[in-house]
This record gives C-alpha cells, sequence and structure tokens, in this order.
C-alpha cells in the first residue's frame, strides 16, 4: 500500500495529540485513541540491549490485553486517594522520528521516538524510549490497535505511571 | 578508616542508649528518627550490619550455564557470583586483585575469562588467574610470583535452596543456624516444584528517596494496607465485581485486600533480626500455584508446608532481602545507597514447570500489584518520600507514634499455629484485625546488637 503524505500527517497528528492528551490532562480524550482491545505492552529488560519478549512467560512492566486496565490507571489518577498521585507532575512528551514500516489497506505499523520530561516537587525528571504502535482505521479515524513502550532509563526514579511513557 | 571519622562514629555508637527506648513492660518501645537520616550511622551501619554478617545475593536460576556470572553488593562492596565450567557456584568480589579494578561491568552474563581492561590480568570461571601479563618478561619477585593472584573470595557463600547467601567476613554463624526457623517459610517458597524454582525474566529496579529502613518496616505493615492501597482493593473489588455480574471476566485475580479483615493473621519474631508476617487467603483457588497443588502432595511435599504456600505470608530476612506472597511471589532486595537514598531490586519468583495459563496468572497479579510501574507499590513509595519530607526533614522531630499498635497482644515464644508447625519464635502476635507494630522490634533489636559491637 502507497503511504501518501496525507496519511503521514494523519500519523504524525495522531501520535502528536496522544501526548498532548497527556501533558494537558486529558484523560478521557486519551483513552479514546485506543481500541477497547488494545494491547499496551511496557517490556522489561533481562539484558543490556534485550527487552522481555513475551508477556506470558516474562516480566512486563505493564501489560494489558484491553483497556480496562489503562481506565483503571485514570480511574486511580481522578480518584484522589492514591497516595502516588496526590501531586501529579507536569509533563511533556516530545515524539520524533516517526516511521511508518509497514502499511496495508486499513493497518499501519508505526514507529517513533520518544521524551517526557517531567517536572514535581522542584525536581525535574527525564523518561525516553521507543514507541511502536499498530493502528487501526475505524469509523473513518485511526485508533491505537497496539502499544509497546520501550523504556530505555528502566532503574525508575520513584515510581512511573502511563503520563511519564 | 580515617582517625577522626572512626572517633565521631566510636561516640556515636556509645550514644546508643539514646536511639531506643525499649521498655515493654512499661508499654514503651521507640526508636530515634535519626536512624533514617544520619549519615554518620548509616555509615557505621554499612560497616555492622551489611558488611558484618549474611546478605542475600541472588537466586542459582540468574546463573543457569557454565561461565555465567551475576555480580552484586554486599554492602558497598561489588561482588560476583560465577559458575565454573564444572557447574559449581562462587562468590568473590568483584575486583581485579592487581589494582583494584571493576572487573564484571555487567548485571549478568557469560565469560569463561574475563580480562581486567587495565593491565589484562586475566581470570577463569573459578576465579583463577590464568594470566599475568608480561609474566615472562619478569620484573616480578619470586616471593610475589608463588602469591595468589586469583580474585578474592568473599567470607562466606552457601546455597539454601537454591537462595543464594553470602557474608564478606568468614568468622559468622552457619546459614543453616542464621535463616533458623525461618526455614519453614523460605521452603514454601523453595519448594513449589519439583523441577526446582526460577527467576523470570525482566529483574525490574527503581530508587526511592528514602531510608532503607522504610522498606523493611512497610513490607511487614499490615495497619497500611487498607489506606495506602485504597484504590488497588477498590480496582479489584470491581473487577470481582463485574465478573459476577458476566459483565467482562477479571483477567487478574488480584488478591482482594478488603477481604483479608476479619480473617487470621499474626506475625512472629525471630533469633538474628528476621521476622515473619502471616495472613489467611479466602480465595486460594486464584493462585497461579493452585493447579500444581495435588502434584505438590503427591510428590511428597509436607501437607502442612504445600498449606501454608496458599497464606499470604512475607519473611523479611535481615537485612537485605524479602520474600513476598501477597499476591504472586516476589523476592525484593534492598540496596541502601545512603541515609535517605535506596535502591530496590524486584525478582519474580515462579515454579519451573507451572503450566502456561498458571504463568500468565502470576504474571498479571506480579505486574499488577508490584514494581514501580504497577499500581500498589508505587503508593508505598510515595509514603516513604513524604516521611521525608515530613518527619525527617524536621531535626527536631526525634521520635514517632509508630511502634504501639498490637503491644497488649504480643506474647514471648510461640502461639499455638507456632506449635503446630514446630517453630519457636521469640514473639509471636496473632488474632484478627491486630494489624500489628511490634513486630519492628525484632528487627531492630538485631540493628542494634550489631552495633553495639562497633563499641569494642
Amino acid at each position: 500500500m502507497t503511504v501518501t503524505t496525507e496519511i503521514r500527517e494523519q500519523v504524525a497528528d495522531l501520535l502528536f495529540e496522544e501526548g498532548a492528551c497527556l501533558d494537558q490532562q486529558r484523560w478521557h480524550d486519551w483513552l479514546a485513541l485506543f481500541s477497547p482491545d488494545v494491547e499496551y505492552w511496557v517490556p522489561a529488560w533481562k539484558g543490556p540491549f534485550e527487552t522481555t519478549n513475551d508477556p506470558d512467560g516474562e516480566v512486563s512492566l505493564i501489560y494489558y490485553s484491553d483497556r480496562l486496565g489503562l481506565e483503571e490507571r485514570i480511574w486511580r489518577l481522578e480518584s484522589s486517594s492514591s497516595p502516588a498521585h496526590r501531586t501529579i507532575p507536569r509533563t511533556c512528551h516530545s515524539v520524533n522520528n516517526i516511521r511508518i514500516s509497514h502499511a496495508i489497506p486499513g493497518q499501519l505499523r508505526v514507529e517513533a521516538n520518544w521524551r517526557v520530561d517531567f517536572y514535581e516537587q522542584k525536581q525535574a525528571g527525564l523518561c525516553f524510549g521507543y514507541y511502536d504502535y499498530l493502528l487501526e482505521k475505524f469509523d473513518q479515524k485511526w485508533i491505537i490497535a497496539k502499544k509497546k513502550t520501550t523504556l530505555l532509563n528502566d532503574c525508575i526514579p520513584s515510581y512511573v505511571d502511563i503520563y511519564q511513557l | 578508616m580515617d582517625a577522626k571519622v572512626r572517633i565521631t562514629l566510636e561516640s556515636l555508637v556509645n550514644r546508643l542508649d539514646d536511639y531506643f527506648i525499649d521498655d515493654p513492660d512499661a508499654g514503651r518501645f521507640n526508636v530515634h528518627r535519626d536512624l533514617f537520616r544520619d549519615e554518620e550511622l548509616f555509615a557505621l551501619e554499612m560497616e555492622h550490619v551489611f558488611e558484618a554478617s549474611w546478605v542475600f545475593l541472588g537466586h542459582e536460576s540468574q546463573l543457569p550455564e557454565p561461565h555465567d556470572y551475576l555480580t552484586t553488593h554486599i554492602g558497598r562492596q561489588p561482588v560476583v557470583i560465577m559458575r565454573d565450567e564444572g557447574g559449581e557456584l562462587a562468590a568473590f568480589l568483584n575486583v581485579c586483585p592487581h589494582r583494584g579494578t571493576r572487573l564484571y561491568p555487567q548485571r549478568s552474563g557469560n565469560s569463561p575469562v574475563q580480562m581486567c581492561p587495565y593491565h589484562a590480568w586475566c581470570f577463569d570461571s573459578a576465579g583463577n588467574n590464568v594470566k599475568l601479563k608480561d609474566q615472562e618478561l619478569g620484573c616480578y619477585t619470586e616471593e610475589f610470583l608463588q602469591g595468589d593472584h586469583g580474585l578474592i573470595s568473599i567470607g562466606q557463600f552457601e546455597n539454601y535452596q537454591g537462595f543464594l547467601f553470602g557474608a564478606l567476613r568468614s568468622e559468622v554463624p552457619t546459614l543453616f543456624e542464621y535463616l533458623g526457623d525461618t526455614r519453614f517459610f523460605i521452603d514454601t517458597f523453595a519448594q513449589q516444584s519439583a523441577d526446582g524454582m526460577e527467576i523470570l525474566p525482566g529483574e525490574v529496579s527503581y530508587t526511592y528517596e528514602g531510608n532503607w529502613k522504610m522498606q523493611v518496616e512497610n513490607t511487614m505493615d499490615i495497619y497500611h494496607l487498607t489506606s495506602v492501597h485504597a484504590t488497588f482493593a477498590k480496582i479489584v473489588g470491581e473487577r470481582q465485581a463485574r465478573e459476577n455480574e458476566a459483565a467482562g471476566s477479571d483477567k487478574v485475580k488480584a488478591v482482594n485486600l478488603n477481604s483479608l479483615s476479619g480473617l487470621a493473621s499474626g506475625t512472629y519474631t525471630f533469633d538474628h533480626g528476621h521476622t515473619v508476617f502471616w495472613g489467611t487467603d479466602p480465595a486460594k483457588e486464584n493462585r497461579a500455584l493452585w493447579s500444581m497443588r495435588d502434584d505438590l502432595l503427591a510428590r511428597g511435599v509436607e501437607p502442612l508446608t504445600v498449606d501454608w504456600m496458599f497464606r499470604p505470608r512475607v519473611i523479611n530476612f535481615f537485612p537485605n532481602m524479602q520474600f513476598v506472597d501477597s499476591a504472586s511471589l516476589q523476592l525484593r532486595i534492598i540496596r541502601p545507597l545512603s541515609a535517605q537514598k535506596t535502591e530496590m531490586t524486584m525478582l519474580c519468583l515462579a515454579p519451573k514447570g507451572e503450566p502456561r495459563e498458571g504463568r500468565r496468572r502470576r504474571l498479571r497479579q506480579y505486574e499488577d500489584f508490584y514494581n514501580a510501574s504497577g499500581i500498589a507499590t508505587p503508593d508505598d513509595v510515595a509514603c516513604y518520600e513524604d516521611i521525608g519530607h515530613g518527619g525527617l526533614a524536621a531535626s527536631s522531630q526525634d521520635w514517632i507514634q509508630g511502634f504501639a499498635r498490637g503491644m497488649e497482644n504480643v506474647i514471648a515464644g510461640p502461639d499455638e499455629l507456632a506449635k503446630e508447625i514446630g517453630i519457636n519464635p521469640l514473639h509471636s502476635s496473632s488474632g484478627v484485625q491486630v494489624q500489628d507494630e511490634t513486630v519492628f522490634r525484632g528487627f531492630y533489636r538485631e540493628w542494634r546488637s550489631r552495633m553495639e559491637v562497633a563499641k569494642s
């Protein structure tokens, strides 16, 4: 399938919008970008350059086989009952080096590099890595059917949640 | 150590009485806040707590093949565990004896021969020096050449049921004696498969801004569960409700913390500072191990040991490791970096040969609760850090009120359950809704007795 400039723009718009939803704490707009049966996966590391690659046999940092886990996390953020979220950092998503690595009608595999700078309690922090998406056309729009996030700096300062990824 | 520093530390040790209130007959026990923030006390505890006796190093499954190695620390000292060509495990300082260069730079790997990057001395996987660069050119005395130039062994290294422990010093109790009656509980982690246990790929580490003893306390602290983990409990409850209403499936089947209240639980303290928490799980069949239960009994594991595999339980191994089973199994290794910074390494322990469905459930339960990316552990970490920003930030606050709960309930020696198991703890506390804080005493008394040694 030919990847047109229009498709490239649609893909970039989606990835940028996803980061903006998190940065602007538009949590439910963020959830709506995902398919209800999305696979959302943040693997752990098992060697200097190798992440875990079997979510049913090896440990992941986060693994959900549908959107429910993401909805639970958003509920936690909004509940004001989670000690980890009494304050939430200001975040700044930067998404770049976007490549469409595979394209068939109605389906795109998209890879990108990312970094999230965050700031909380007068301290700045940084998470960075790679995104690997499967996008599907649904109702004239691209939605996220799979998202794998590789976190390169995985000795995590304190804790990490979806808005830092 | 610098003589001036030594004098400062000695004067600290001589003031140890000032750091403790330990008078249970008068209903009093407390620990001074300086134990959580004083860098000089931290240097002393590195020497006398971490570097003076046994610490947990790793699990044998982390280095399964000949020439595999695994690096870690005992206190401030880098060490390396290696499996030699014949399969034997041994532990050494991770240091070239020539100039002191760190020899193995990675967390783990496989290396039949390791060459020091500085002057190219080479070592085999049994720690022998196999090459001293340019030795044939002379320049060394005969006396030097007759000496040992291999890697320096640590003082003691032992394997208990696959769990590897080491001590820098050689004059320590045997590991068997050091573990004492906690062995019953460790066996409930070690004997879950005829093929042995394994650490699953995907070790996770994080740091927090707080003293290492906060982690020790938190894992034994049952009082915090329903407040700190209220959102976790609510989420687990809603998953169950959806499944019961056939409105969706619960893919995790995590332990419902709210369902534990009203059921029997308790704590034990043991010699050498080890402590144990145990509870009652009303939904044992949700555990990944449930499908292997009949096999366990059929192959002759003690029925009492099997029964205890299905209880929520924590073994706090003094000083640096926690066996945790509050959902699936987790080993937590504590590495203090400074008085107010700690690095945690988290390992997922599982029975080898586990059916795929059980393994999947184990992993989902593990990721759900644990790790810096889960939906429960971050709430604990946030509380440790809030203590740093709160009471510990004010040097005027020397004492807290966190050791009183359950004081009326604790008894010397074994309770009925301990007698049934056949163990002899120093203290027991059990019942319903105790949420005991007296269990910390065993840990602090051992800490104190270690520091007392520094006086002599």
